[in-house]
């Protein structure tokens, strides 16, 4: 029951990944960004290696940086920025989804063809993280929009924790790690809303600037 | 206690520039820091003390050490004229972040610890941070964006790369740590795999935040906007503290007996880098971005040299030392000239012989020695690495080797001699030069020459240590 519980929790990371890469909508995809930290914190209390109080306090540092603290953040960004939508990205969000699908084939067939360490790992984990980084890189280089970029470099992050927290579940120190591309997270998302700093990220799609140099 | 000393001095500089009141003071806070530093570099040079606490100065970082020592040392010269020219600056922050950036790269050539050797860079990167956007222009603040945003994005694939490693050893997993010499020692034992896709992962990460070709796109934008002598710091800072921790994870590859596989890998970014680096001259006329497409090259020089084997790792430490006191002359006197003329268009400044006579002679020695002329240490490194090209048989890559040098030097050249030479532009000059702008990019020519030409016994001593311990045999 908890084995597909978690299943069902890695599935929806994936969709939620493939629904960013298809949203033109920054809000939506910061919707996204909460329900994969939900999920993510589940996973931390679900997953079979998690020990009890340990995996509880995982579970509540994800709720609390990963839901609610950067997302918090994020959201002001773009209600200050006015960049609710993200109209002309580099890639259409069609084809931004084909190779995000794309990705997210070749991460199971890699997820195959890799010999596991554990048994217990023969599941959904190591193409969910996977397509995760894929997914990731793919919004942080295809996007125009900082806040979408930004968000980008947040699924890339979740995938990482996803390896840190579940695959090397008996390590715990290694979590750790994860902080360090949360500090770079914290700093841009605040560097984004910063008041000097406003003027220069609304300009900073390059067609943008195009276009209010012609104006 | 001396490397504890090594590390905390920095630190304890930037605590004092940043409570220091007196605004005249705050330059001499960072020369002070860097002659002190320098004496303890050379101290330790000397003495390679044992280690303490995880952290330990192996013979590479010894080389590293010495040449970053002088260069921090020689350069706060510079920040002397630079902060008397600069008056809006706030001092207090630029030199505390200076020190801050020291400390941080003392702390990468010392650490023996895979996790401690990130944070350290982390703390390199977000010490930079702020010196690129120092001008405040919407410029500068989009390329710290992209700087910020590319190397969180290398930090993220370095510690993929850390997780899989540890993957590897599911059997060493009670035991396994990140130490350095733990990794090196039970390599042999790991999933050749998990190991193969870690190291993978680690070259992809660093060579991000060392700016090797495709992953370069930062380095441009940032050392152009940065001050000409954060330029010249963090430059040469980012791409050592990238190559030293390179070269540590490439011990696990040797321990893993994966060299084989990694060569053709290293060797491909490393000659892609300097194609790219060379092509990319070609089309730049601004002076401080000329230099950063430099370094590009020179980086990709670098991963060469460690991807050939042989001998060409001793070029490799040659050109590492070489470059930061090529480079950092060159940062400096494009930097000088650049601010000479003001608001003027990069591509209309000429004349700078006649402006700036001084610091356009510098730039015109430090563009020779940036392209390999004797007797500078650069020149040596090139012949070593052409060397083992040939010897190797790699003749396609010898070729490509050969084009990238020139591309880069008629690329540069031409943009070099435009601007020293012919007649000067009808407008008003802004800045005239000072002895402490000028000095101190002669001063890091001078130590190129001198130990390319006659190198001293306790510097061929190490380099002979550090070729040994990178699996060189004498």
């Amino acid at each position: 029951m908890i084995a597909q519980l978690c299943d069902a929790l890695f599935i929806a990371l994936m969709l939620l990944n493939l629904l960013m890469l298809g949203s033109n909508r920054t809000l939506r995809m910061l919707n996204c960004i909460r329900l994969q930290g939900v999920s993510l914190a589940l996973l931390c209390l679900l997953w079979p290696g998690s020990a009890g109080m340990r995996a509880i306090l995982l579970a509540v540092a994800v709720i609390a940086l990963k839901v609610l603290f950067l997302p918090h953040l994020l959201s002001k960004a773009i209600r200050i920025l006015k960049a609710r939508y993200e109209n002309k990205p580099y890639l259409g969000f069609g084809a931004t989804m084909f190779w995000g699908a794309v990705g997210t084939t070749i991460a199971f067939l890699l997820s195959d063809a890799w010999p596991l360490q554990d048994e217990s790992h023969q599941n959904l984990l190591l193409p969910t993280s996977l397509t995760c980084f894929w997914c990731g890189f793919l919004l942080m280089t295809v996007r125009l929009k900082p806040a979408s970029q930004l968000m980008g470099f947040f699924v890339f992050d979740n995938g990482l924790f996803l390896w840190a927290a579940l695959m090397l579940s008996d390590k715990p120190c290694l979590v750790g790690y994860c902080l360090l591309p949360n500090l770079f997270l914290t700093l841009l998302a605040w560097g984004i809303r910063h008041p000097r700093l406003q003027g220069v990220f609304a300009l900073m799609d390059p067609r943008d600037q195009t276009q209010s140099k012609e104006e | 206690m001396l490397l504890l000393s090594l590390l905390l001095l920095p630190c304890l500089s930037a605590l004092l520039a940043l409570f220091c009141k007196p605004v005249k003071a705050q330059p001499w806070i960072f020369v002070c820091s860097g002659v002190l530093h320098l004496f303890l570099s050379f101290v330790c040079f000397i003495q390679m003390p044992e280690g303490i606490f995880g952290l330990h100065c192996d013979p590479p970082g010894c080389v590293g050490l010495l040449g970053m020592s002088l260069l921090f040392c020689i350069s706060s010269i510079y920040l002397t004229g630079e902060l008397a020219h600069r008056k809006q600056v706030s001092d207090r922050f630029w030199v505390a972040c200076l020190c801050g950036l020291q400390a941080s790269l003392t702390l990468v050539l010392m650490a023996q610890h895979l996790g401690l050797l990130l944070v350290a860079i982390e703390a390199a990167i977000l010490f930079i941070a702020p010196m690129i956007l120092w001008s405040g222009r919407p410029s500068a603040i989009q390329a710290t964006w992209r700087f910020l945003l590319l190397q969180a994005f290398g930090m993220g694939i370095s510690i993929i790369g850390i997780f899989l490693l540890f993957y590897a050893g599911a059997e060493h997993r009670e035991t396994l740590s990140l130490w350095l010499n733990d990794l090196t020692e039970k390599a042999p034992t790991l999933s050749v795999y998990w190991v193969k896709a870690g190291l993978l992962c680690l070259i992809v990460g660093l060579g991000t935040q060392m700016g090797l070709a495709p992953m370069h796109i930062w380095k441009i934008q940032s050392d152009g906007e940065a001050s000409g002598l954060s330029g010249a710091l963090f430059s040469s800072g980012l791409t050592g503290a990238g190559l030293i921790a390179l070269l540590r994870v490439l011990q696990i590859a040797r321990a893993a007996d994966l060299m084989a596989f990694l060569s053709p890998i290293l060797l491909t970014l490393g000659i892609a880098s300097m194609l790219l680096g060379a092509i990319v001259t070609v089309w730049q006329q601004q002076l401080k971005r000329l230099a950063a497409c430099i370094c590009i090259g020179q980086t990709g020089f670098l991963v060469l040299g460690i991807g050939l084997g042989g001998y060409a790792p001793l070029s490799v430490l040659l050109a590492w030392m070489g470059n930061m006191f090529c480079q950092g002359s060159l940062f400096l006197t494009a930097d000088m000239v650049e601010q000479a003329y003001g608001d003027i268009a990069p591509e209309k400044i000429s004349g700078a012989l006649k402006v700036v006579p001084y610091s356009a002679g510098v730039l015109i020695i430090s563009f020779l020695a940036v392209s390999g002329f004797p007797p500078f240490m650069l020149f040596y490194a090139d012949i070593g690495i052409a060397q083992c090209l040939i010897r190797d048989g790699h003749d396609l890559l010898c070729g490509l080797y050969f084009i990238s040098l020139m591309v880069t030097f008629l690329g540069m050249g031409r943009v070099v001699c435009r601007a020293c030479m012919g007649p000067p532009p009808e407008t008003e000059i802004v800045l005239n030069e000072t002895p402490s702008r000028f000095f101190p990019p002669i001063l890091l020519l001078a130590w190129a020459g001198v130990y390319g030409l006659v190198p001293p016994d306790y510097l061929i001593k190490t380099m002979n240590a550090a070729y040994q311990w990178l699996g060189g045999h004498l």
